[in-house]
């Protein structure tokens, strides 16, 4: 096997595993409330740019996941639930990402499977917008 | 892969209800040696004391099931947490369940708005547990000679749930073939009379309780069920969740022998019923 198919079956196995994760992530719906691929909007500069989400659940009750924007890709960062009131921040803040942002948000219809949503702000510097993602 | 995975995992299914069909139909005469539920010792006889003994198969082993002369089903439960009626005296009151801090608040936001969002009450499947505390009753089919014991539900969705007795592992739930699913995967094993399943490999669309307790996809279950005499099925659960729970914890309940249908005619037999049919429940679901 030459170089360029081996760089060929490992992307298709990445593929694969990313496929496989999202796909496993996107059933979840009645476990932890943030759980699960989320796909909505980030308004910047008056426009509305695609956000799509995924949060998954740790062992260690800590979430993961990224969000993908404009062909970006960048994790998640610092992600914290507040059981209390069901509030949400996060940070992508990853340097070589391209995305650099804080959300907080609260949920819309916490408990519906189909129609939970995180609704709240963006900023980024002096920079700020409306977030709003629903659960897929 | 996942879809060939998921292909062969219903034609399994497919098979495995053929099998239960088939073997429900074979004639007791045909088969004296087997164990299956056909096979049974006779009627079982009340003691002095008025309590019947547990049934067993002609193997000796407990019948955990209906035995042959005999009518009914198991009907009413209790639940694995809170005490009184048919829940255990031992049980954990709800505020002493160890919650991790997301699932105690979950838990008490679909209590607040009276359990609304209840994928049961969609029609959808609630796990193996769920499953015997609804209504309507089900039936426990011994079949040692297929390595298999299936539960057959009469309440909502009107499904069943295969267990298997061949010592097979459980899946590993962090390989991504390993398809998350309603009913998990059960294995189960034989301690003395109790039948012991431990399953995993649950998905997060469903409620594996009455009430909403929370669970991820870590789920493990243990159930531990014996009867101790004709009447009375012990059900024991062990929730092993680290997602939603900081430590394994334990509830049980009894579930009482029901003699007559619930048209109240002494037949004794689970009447038909499904969930998917005229639900007028969802319309009610409206919370406050």
């Amino acid at each position: 096997m030459n170089r360029k198919s081996r760089i060929k079956a490992g992307c298709a196995l990445l593929s694969g595993w990313i496929l496989a994760v999202v796909a496993a992530v996107a059933l979840a719906q009645e476990g932890h409330p943030l759980t699960g691929s989320w796909s909505g909007s980030r308004i910047v500069d008056g426009k509305s740019s695609r956000v799509l989400m995924v949060m998954e659940l740790q062992r260690d009750q800590t979430i993961s996941g990224y969000v993908m924007e404009q062909g970006k890709r960048a994790p998640l960062e610092a992600v914290v639930l507040d059981p209390q009131t069901w509030s949400v921040s996060f940070t992508l803040a990853a340097a070589d990402s391209g995305l650099h942002y804080k959300v907080e948000a609260t949920f819309e219809d916490m408990g519906s499977a189909t129609n939970r949503k995180l609704i709240g702000k963006w900023t980024e510097g002096n920079a700020s917008g409306d977030f709003m993602v629903g659960l897929n | 892969m996942r879809q060939v995975t998921g292909t062969t995992f219903r034609l399994t299914l497919l098979g495995s209800l053929a099998l239960l069909v088939a073997c429900s139909q074979q004639p007791a005469a045909e088969d004296s040696a087997s164990t299956t539920t056909a096979a049974t010792a006779p009627a079982t006889q009340p003691t002095e004391a008025g309590i019947k003994p547990a049934p067993r198969l002609a193997n000796g082993m407990v019948n955990l099931g209906l035995a042959a002369g005999e009518r009914g089903f198991w009907g009413s439960s209790g639940s694995i947490y809170g005490r009184g009626r048919l829940s255990a005296a031992t049980n954990l009151l709800i505020e002493e369940v160890p919650f991790q801090p997301w699932a105690k608040a979950l838990y008490e936001f679909r209590q607040a708005n009276n359990e609304k969002d209840d994928p049961h009450s969609r029609c959808l499947p609630g796990g193996p547990t769920r499953e015997i505390e609804t209504v309507n009753g089900f039936e426990i089919l011994q079949m040692p000679e297929l390595n298999r014991v299936y539960f057959v539900f009469g309440g909502g969705e009107h499904s069943w749930r295969v267990v298997y007795t061949d010592n097979r592992p459980l899946p590993d739930i962090d390989n991504p073939d390993t398809i998350p699913v309603y009913m998990g995967y059960s294995s189960a094993r034989w301690e003395g009379d109790t039948l012991v399943i431990e399953s995993n490999g649950f998905n997060e669309k469903m409620w594996f309780t009455q009430g909403g307790l929370p669970h991820t996809r870590n789920l493990h279950l243990t159930e531990r069920f014996s009867r101790p005499d004709f009447d009375t099925l012990n059900y024991e659960l062990t929730v092993d969740d680290p997602g939603a729970y900081k430590k394994a914890w334990t509830g049980s309940f009894s579930v009482k022998w029901n003699y007559t249908s619930w048209d109240g005619s002494d037949a004794g037999e689970i009447h038909e019923y499904f969930c998917q049919d005229n639900n007028r429940d969802v319309q009610h679901m409206i919370g406050n």
